[in-house]
């Protein structure tokens, strides 16, 4: 079984121990994170090449993906 | 306290051999344990009684917990999870599992020989109701991940993404991230609800908390003794089924409090992770990216 952390993963809500951020702190830090992520794509190539990727290509990808899954849930179906 | 929740180390047996596993042995948990633990968690100050039946696999043994979990469920306020590969599964189990107040969270790395998403492992998935997927990421599975993103991404499942534990199988963190970023990219065409994925406990999922090890949530071992996370088993006990256990709050890391997602992130594993760490790198990434997604800040 492990090392998953299966602490926390569950599908339950009887875990509330403490309030989360809300809509508008959540809003300012996206903001921050933007700058560091910014800085870390600047940073490192390989990033730079994975966004831009996923900017150009997503869709070939998504399609290649897709055929695949659907090949395994076919083979599923008729089993 | 607003919730307990032990880990059940149901039994050190397992029918997978997993390279990053630290689970050895064969014991297997008994009655009479089941029993004094069943006494310590009615005793407990809190009815929010949330179970994690672990191993091992726990399905080898279900016979011998089903009726201890069975019992349980009849106490308002009690949750059961079975934390599984779903390998061989006895069929009395299916029934269990679609009890009311019963989640499921299935392993499925879809390594290229650890547990695979092939078409056994999809049609047992069908008959269980809303299952929590978790993943772990190593050199082992990280080129066949995004297979398994469509198929989370299809059926909106929800998602524990993870590096291992010990760090002994983690990649570096700018081919995680380039990695996680894929599949980011992959759910998003599936209009994922992405409350429902975590990496390395990071989530913006209302009710999570992170590790509450040694507090609200603590491993029961087979042999009665408790320890503050199944890590640690065999190591410091804090405690048994039939005396209870010592609490003791996890403080925040010093070194997280001046990072820029400290409110929201658990600082993944307490006992292993040491802060500061390439691999936050990542979950700052994937911070980013699912906030946007969930709070429509694009």
């Amino acid at each position: 079984m492990p090392s998953d952390c299966q602490c926390s993963a569950c599908n339950c809500t009887t875990k509330i121990v403490r309030e989360r951020i809300g809509d508008k702190e959540a809003i300012a830090m996206i903001k921050k994170l933007e700058k560091e992520v910014e800085e870390l794509r600047r940073e490192n190539e390989g990033l730079r090449v994975s966004s831009s990727r996923n900017k150009t290509s997503k869709r070939k990808i998504i399609k290649a993906l897709q055929n695949k899954l659907d090949k395994l849930l076919h083979e599923t179906e008729n089993d | 306290m607003k919730f307990i929740s032990p880990w059940v180390h149901t039994t050190d047996k397992c029918n997978l051999k997993c390279h990053y596993c630290y689970v050895r042995g064969n014991a297997v948990m008994t009655e009479e344990i089941y029993t004094a633990l069943e006494e310590l968690l009615l005793n407990a100050p809190t009815k929010n009684r949330h179970l994690r039946f672990a191993g091992g696999e726990p399905t080898l043994v279900f016979n011998r917990w089903e009726g201890f979990a069975r019992r349980m469920l009849k106490h308002e306020g009690t949750t059961v999870e079975v934390l599984t590969n779903l390998i061989s599964v006895p069929e009395k189990f299916w029934e269990f599992a679609e009890l009311p107040r019963v989640n499921v969270s299935v392993s499925i790395d879809n390594g290229k020989t650890v547990k695979v998403l092939d078409k056994t492992i999809i049609k047992k998935l069908k008959r269980l109701r809303n299952p929590w997927i978790m993943t772990t990421v190593t050199t082992e599975n990280i080129n066949n991940l995004e297979v398994l993103a469509a198929y989370i991404g299809e059926n909106n499942y929800g998602w524990c993404i993870t590096t291992d534990y010990f760090e002994e199988t983690t990649l570096s963190w700018t081919v995680l991230s380039e990695k996680i970023i894929d599949i980011i990219e992959i759910l998003k065409e599936f209009k994922y609800d992405f409350s429902k994925i975590s990496f390395n406990n990071f989530s913006v999922k209302n009710n999570f908390t992170g590790c509450r090890a040694g507090n609200e949530m603590f491993a029961v071992m087979p042999n009665g003794k408790i320890y503050a996370c199944q890590t640690l088993a065999g190591k410091t006990a804090i405690g048994d089924v039939w005396s209870g256990y010592e609490r003791k709050e996890i403080h925040q890391k010093t070194s997280c409090k001046s990072c820029s997602i400290s409110q929201i992130c658990s600082g993944w594993c307490p006992l292993y992770f040491k802060t500061p760490n390439p691999i936050c790198n990542v979950i700052k990434l994937f911070a980013y990216e699912i906030m946007k997604e969930v709070y429509h800040a694009k």
